[in-house]
């Protein structure tokens, strides 16, 4: 059946017999991507724009248009919280979604538009590791109300990724081993991203301060500003 | 001993092994954000799954009414612990003791699995049911223990029977072997005995007492534990459906075994396992969904929250010591008393038992050492290992070492240098070449300058402390490692079935092939497969030089098998293949015609001749027969070099605190490490493995705090806030020296490091240092203020 | 957590009639309040959350009228950043840069800083697990469990949890007001220990605005953060201060369940030389009240200190 957010019938889960290391594939306007860039690039593409399932979150019926949905709910859900459709812009896409009004930005990402990026580590704020950028600024979107982002514009890792310009950034980051098990990762990197939009070359100290909200369980703190100075001159501006 | 014993192990010139800055298989995939691990899977029709969680430290359910829970509209099933289906699934066996029941009536720890599993259209509804279970339980509450001081007493309520003895394995007690007195209450013992520990106080010269704690701590995992399964039609490996789970790499074998499925029919994607180091609990939600899926008839997931992952420690251990030396500080006897956190029901015995024949001691000569340890049980949680996941690391050495150069008035290099025993054995008398290479270039890289406990203060007025410790550099050389290499179409795969976990093992090992078989890095084709049977791992980078070791013998004997190949095929050339044969082109001369494989070599990704590089042709040309080799086996070492009794590659490691005597907060200044890992196979790595373990360290010694509410046993610093894990903004400088004397009898004469590294009194000692006070980890300003009176 | 209905507000006025009905909350930054959502702890759950950030107006720094003003839903790195805040008003630039985390320092904002509700773990303690009197249950359960972070000035209506608010004791040194949509309240008297509220705010009452009076000239303010971490730590004490003018103004929060005036810090610092002496007088002189708890003694020599470091800072 029709659904937004499938992974299995997507070829975005990273087979990995088809990644070599070196590889690339080319990308909008002939630019070199690498095959995980150009995956977070299809990632981006695939957010699905308008609501084409009509799913009961209570009981899991399937209905044919939001009203009918809503409908449903008087009759068979009538203390239940009605669900909700949400305009959203992410990575430069325009969406709509079907959420309850409850639901955080990083469960909308996951659950609905197939983006992973932003994780589920501590779910409470304490660890950044959901870090998107909303209006320029990185924010935890555990502990952000998707009902509350129309009209914001929504940048994940995967739209960094999926960003030519940001190549460096990334390039410079597994270079440096700036990951071990590679969960905080994704955090990291849009934080340093959204320090790099406001500081085109930052200290060691800016970088610290950046990221000092972003928790790695594995201690690899030292490489990312050593990553971050290195990319830093070499981010192109305009995108 | 440098790796004499394997094909190339006295290799004098690297073109890949060493470098820095390759990246890493998977890297690309973890900083774009399209790395999946199991909490991030999402699948059509999926249901969620969540455990009822004790909320008490010990209860039991006597009856539970799930009438109500069931009628909550989006609930789909609930499971009980009586449930045919839940008595046909068992868990735990192996390292964590006899199999056990997988789910009970029962929980020993706050926030435990009890009893239900409840299955639902969301997460929210599992939530709301689950509350509404917690009315219709009748709970029996069960005294509990959180103090393990207090739970030893011989008043202290009994919280189990003792658990069954274990039919082998790691899990039990008495492996000390000894006289052991029968248990008493929460408290079972393990004591052993080595030479002569009454002679050898008799002989010293000074007696020195001292108490150490050894915290617990863990929280190590970022990516909560979970998994989703679902059942597919798949008619073409077997009958049957075939089983998908996302979220169990490392379990994956325990699922296959649950569940008796061929393992041909079980399939697993997801290889990353999150950062699970020394955290190697397999959650029941990783294991359950499989069941549940099978129940429902729809894909089932099941996550734990991070309040849930605090069910693993490495466990707290109280230890009271007793060392005699000679007044040069040469230490004649150990009597080392600890008692130990046994933790919950299937708790590991590595860390209580097990750690006592190979401790820390045995690296000194003084081979008159009595262990006795008081195990006691508990309802902290799910006990993995103690001194920081390496019996080998008890810091009760360093400290004995610290107080003996305090005592007197002598640096603890020298006192180290003094006691450590030689490369051979425990009465070797010779010095340690590695021990005295990394001292000399651990004085020049910290500008060593000792002073004793309290001399020191900054001008802002903070007291300086400083500290040293060392360790072997080990390999893990416990498992055989049976790796396979395929020339497929001119091109060389190592296939593994990972799981990967962050330290690169993978990585390290196709270096090593690419360095024996003339190739790039880029060129080695990793792939990835549960189905495999090779599995590059073993305790942190203590296990790349041992995989590291087998690959390097794997990839010699491929490397025979292809200079033969090519030498066949030039005088015999295999008939094309396919119909694009016909109108080929006629092919220039097979320079090896007439040749021997022993003229051969593999150079530049091409079969080249020896003595005349020059001439040669690219590999997919030169073989075009399919080759594989396989290798099973490991370097010829025991584990921590027969358990610290041969020491060939060393490390040190100090550090340096300034205290800040009016608020008790203390900065790590400094980390200072230099290590001889014998050779370095992934520099990037290991550096970073030595940031990782520097990390612990700090964490575990200045913030991580298991706080139990001892009235209920309730654990109060669950989450992120109050389990400190160091931010960026705490992290100390790590200063750091690598050498390589090629001593260690790993690939090319390489060990590990990460677990020697890791400690739990090394900033404490610097601290005493500092202020002449000894505070227990986590040394929490309170802590310290405390020790020096001001509160 | 459990489904709740959402609006985005539009104006005071709606929020105002919304919260009217009881079942309703107020989510501005959400960094306190989808945790407690999150975990269950409250007695109510919400049947409703209403968005404060949409109703425009709220969002501003300006100076005006001999004062500074800052709206409600001014986001904290805004404060912190703001160079007049940084140069005159130094104190509340510094407490709002040392909130949490960059991250929470774009979400939240100065409204929800001084409103928080407290941090204690048995509070906090997900499902309602202990059923405290600031739940309306009958026991305190740090007092006779672990209060090693809790109050060191007694209790408050039974509670020792203190008031874990950054920003609050910049603004009572710096002698704020709050204005709601009905009244203008003296920063320090907008603090209350209810259940669980932190604050004097009526049900259904809004906090509109911040007002600080522009600093005499020759005053100069500082804040001074102690936390186990350099980051996202809530603070185990902090203490503002302010400094040179005709009295001097000293607050520690994290010390008690409300910010604390050290009134008799002031009364030791009033007119002396800032020096190492007279400074540690003012210290001790800032705990002379103190009756700490056992495990929480180490809180009275850690705000002594912070006192004199405040003081000595403005040097």
């Amino acid at each position: 059946m029709a659904d937004e957010n499938n992974d299995i019938n997507r070829r975005n889960f990273l087979k990995n017999a088809g990644v070599i290391i070196g590889g690339s594939a080319i990308g909008a306007a002939g630019v070199t991507l690498r095959p995980e860039m150009a995956q977070a690039a299809e990632a981006v593409k695939a957010v699905p724009k308008t609501v084409t399932q009509f799913r009961c979150p209570v009981c899991s019926k399937d209905f044919s248009s939001f009203a009918d949905l809503k409908n449903h709910f008087k009759t068979d859900h009538p203390e239940h919280v009605v669900p909700v459709t949400t305009k959203l812009n992410i990575n430069g896409e325009d969406c709509e979604v079907l959420i309850e009004p409850h639901w955080t930005l990083q469960r909308t990402l996951q659950f609905k538009l197939g983006l992973t990026g932003a994780k589920h580590m501590c779910d409470r704020g304490a660890c950044g590791s959901c870090t998107v950028i909303m209006d320029g600024r990185a924010i935890l979107s555990c502990t952000t109300l998707a009902v509350e982002c129309e009209g914001k514009s929504i940048q994940t890792v995967e739209g960094i990724a999926a960003d030519p310009k940001w190549r460096p950034l990334i390039d410079s980051y597994c270079k440096w081993d700036a990951m071990q098990c590679g969960y905080c990762t994704p955090g990291m990197l849009v934080s340093a991203k959204a320090l790099l939009d406001k500081k085109s070359n930052p200290t060691e100290e800016d970088c610290r301060q950046a990221l000092a909200g972003n928790i790695c369980c594995c201690g690899t703190y030292h490489r990312h500003p050593t990553a971050i100075m290195e990319a830093a001159p070499k981010i192109k501006g305009g995108a | 001993m440098a790796d004499l014993a394997g094909v190339n192990g006295q290799r004098e010139n690297f073109r890949v092994v060493g470098k820095p800055n390759l990246p890493g298989r998977l890297s690309y995939a973890m900083a774009t954000g399209v790395a999946k691990y199991g909490a991030d899977y999402v699948v059509p029709d999926m249901l969620h799954a969540k455990f009822l969680r004790s909320p008490y430290a010990n209860a039991k359910i006597k009856n539970v009414d799930t009438t109500k829970a069931m009628k909550i509209p989006g609930v789909v099933d609930i499971v009980t612990w009586e449930d045919e289906d839940i008595k046909n699934l068992s868990a735990g066996g192996g390292f964590m003791g006899p199999p056990q029941p997988f789910l009970t009536n029962t929980a020993d720890q706050e926030g435990g699995v009890i009893g239900v599993i409840v299955v639902a259209e969301n997460e929210d509804i599992c939530e709301e049911a689950l509350g509404q279970l917690k009315k219709d339980i009748e709970w029996e509450v069960l005294p509990h223990i959180v103090d393990i001081l207090k739970g030893k007493k011989p008043d202290a309520p009994v919280i189990r029977p003792p658990a069954p003895k274990p039919k082998g394995g790691f899990g039990g007690f008495g492996m000390g072997g000894g006289n052991n007195p029968p248990r008493k209450g929460n408290v079972s013992y393990s004591n052993i005995n080595a030479g002569d520990v009454e002679a050898g106080f008799r002989e010293a010269d000074h007696i020195i007492e001292y108490d150490m704690n050894i915290p617990a701590f863990s929280g190590h995992i970022p990516n909560p534990s979970g998994s989703v399964a679902w059942w597919i039609d798949d008619t073409y490996h077997g009958e049957g459906k075939s089983l998908r789970i996302e979220g169990t790499p490392w379990g994956h074998d325990q699922v296959v075994r649950m569940y008796s499925m061929p393992a041909e029919k079980v399939f697993q994607e997801c290889m990353l396992v999150g950062g699970r180091y020394c955290d190697w609990g397999i959650r029941k939600s990783q294991l359950v969904t499989p069941m549940l899926s099978k129940r429902t008839g729809r894909p089932v997931r099941c996550i734990n929250s991070r309040y849930n992952q605090y069910d693993f420690n490495l466990n707290q251990r109280f230890m009271h010591l007793k060392v005699g030396f000679k007044k040069n500080g040469l230490i004649t006897a150990i009597d080392d008393f600890s008692i130990a956190d046994n933790g919950v029901q299937g708790s590991s015995s590595f860390g209580t038992t097990m750690d006592q024949t190979y401790g820390p001691y045995f690296t000194t000569r003084c081979q008159n050492v009595k262990q006795n340890m008081d195990i006691v049980d508990s309802n902290r949680g799910k006990m993995w290992l103690s001194g920081q996941h390496n019996p080998m690391n008890w810091d009760s050495i360093t400290l004995a070492i610290h107080l003996i150069a305090e005592k007197l008035g002598k640096d603890p290099m020298d006192i180290a240098g003094l006691n450590l025993h030689g490369p051979e054995s425990q009465t070797d008398p010779n010095p340690v070449p590695s021990f005295e290479a990394c001292v000399e270039a651990a004085k020049k890289m910290m500008n060593w300058k000792w002073h004793n406990t309290g001399e020191k203060k900054l001008k802002d007025g903070r007291m300086h402390g400083a500290s040293f410790r060392y360790q072997q550099c080990p390999r893990h050389s416990v498992s055989g490692y049976n790796p396979k290499l395929e020339l497929r179409n001119g091109v060389v795969h190592m296939d593994s079935r990972g799981p990967v976990i962050g330290n690169y093992i993978m990585e390290a090992n196709m270096m090593v092939v690419a360095e024996e078989l003339g190739l790039g890095y880029k060129d080695i084709k990793g792939e990835l497969d549960h189905h495999e049977i090779f599995k590059p791992w073993g305790g942190g980078s203590d296990g790349t030089t041992a995989s590291g070791w087998a690959l390097k013998e794997c990839a010699n004997k491929l490397k025979k098998q292809i200079l033969e190949t090519a030498v066949e095929e030039a005088n015999n050339p295999p008939a094309p293949s396919g119909f694009g044969s016909f109108g080929a082109k006629k092919q220039a001369p097979n320079p090896f015609k007439g040749m021997k494989p022993e003229d051969l070599d593999l150079q530049d990704g091409k079969v080249v001749i020896k003595a005349n590089p020059g001439k040669g042709l690219p590999l997919a040309q030169a073989v075009k027969a399919n080759l594989f080799a396989t290798y099973s086996g490991r370097p010829p070492a025991s584990a921590w070099t027969h358990q610290g009794k041969q020491l060939d590659t060393m490390n040190v490691a100090m550090c340096e605190v300034a205290v800040d005597t009016e608020t008790g907060e203390v900065e790590i200044l400094r980390f200072g490490v230099v290590a001889d890992p014998g050779k370095i196979m992934r520099r990037t790595s290991l550096e970073s493995q030595i940031h990782q373990v520097m990390y612990f360290s700090e964490g575990c010694q200045l913030y991580e705090d298991f706080i139990y509410d001892e009235k209920t046993g309730v654990k109060l610093s669950t989450n992120m806030v109050e389990y400190k894990k160091p931010t960026m903004l705490d992290h100390a400088p790590v200063d750091m020296d690598l050498l390589e004397t090629r001593a260690g009898n790993a690939a090319y004469g390489s060990n590990g490091i990460s677990h020697s590294l890791a400690n739990t009194h090394l900033v404490i000692a610097a601290i005493y240092n500092a202020i002449g006070k000894w505070v227990d980890p986590p040394a929490t300003p309170d802590k310290v203020l405390k020790a020096l009176g001001k509160a | 957590m459990k489904p709740f209905n959402h609006t985005n507000a539009t104006s005071l006025a709606e929020v105002k009639t919304a919260l009217s009905d009881g079942k309703t909350t107020l989510i501005a930054g959400g960094t306190d309040l989808l945790g407690t959502l999150k975990d269950n702890i409250l007695r109510t759950y919400p049947s409703t959350v209403i968005n404060l950030k949409t109703v425009p107006g709220l969002d501003f720094i300006k100076e005006k009228d001999g004062m500074l003003k800052i709206g409600a839903t001014t986001r904290l790195a805004d404060i912190a950043a703001n160079p007049t805040v940084q140069k005159k008003y130094t104190a509340l630039a510094q407490a709002a840069s040392r909130v949490a985390t960059p991250h929470v320092r774009d979400m939240g904002t100065i409204g929800g800083n001084i409103a928080q509700l407290h941090r204690c773990w048995y509070f906090r303690k997900p499902e309602n697990r202990f059923d405290c009197i600031r739940k309306g249950g009958k026991k305190c359960f740090a007092m006779s469990g672990d209060n090693r972070y809790h109050s060191i000035f007694g209790a408050a209506n039974r509670c020792i949890a203190v008031n874990p608010s950054d920003t609050a004791p910049a603004l009572i040194a710096l002698n704020a007001k709050v204005l709601t949509d009905r009244r203008t309240i003296e920063a320090e008297n907008f603090f209350d220990v209810k259940k669980p509220a932190n604050t004097v705010l009526d049900k259904n009452e809004i906090i509109k605005e911040i007002h600080i009076p522009e600093p005499p000239k020759g005053t100069k303010s500082a804040f001074l953060k102690f936390a186990f971490r350099k980051s996202i730590d809530f603070p185990i004490v902090n203490c503002a201060v302010m400094l040179g003018g005709d009295s001097p103004r000293i607050c520690l929060n994290a010390v008690a369940p409300k910010p604390y005036r050290a009134t008799k810090a002031e009364a030791a610092i009033a007119g002396k030389r800032i020096n190492e002496k007279n400074a540690e007088a003012a210290g001790k002189a800032a705990v002379a009240d103190a009756k700490p708890l056992k495990a929480s003694k180490f809180k009275v020599q850690i705000a002594k200190t912070l006192v004199k470091r405040a003081i000595l800072s403005l040097k």
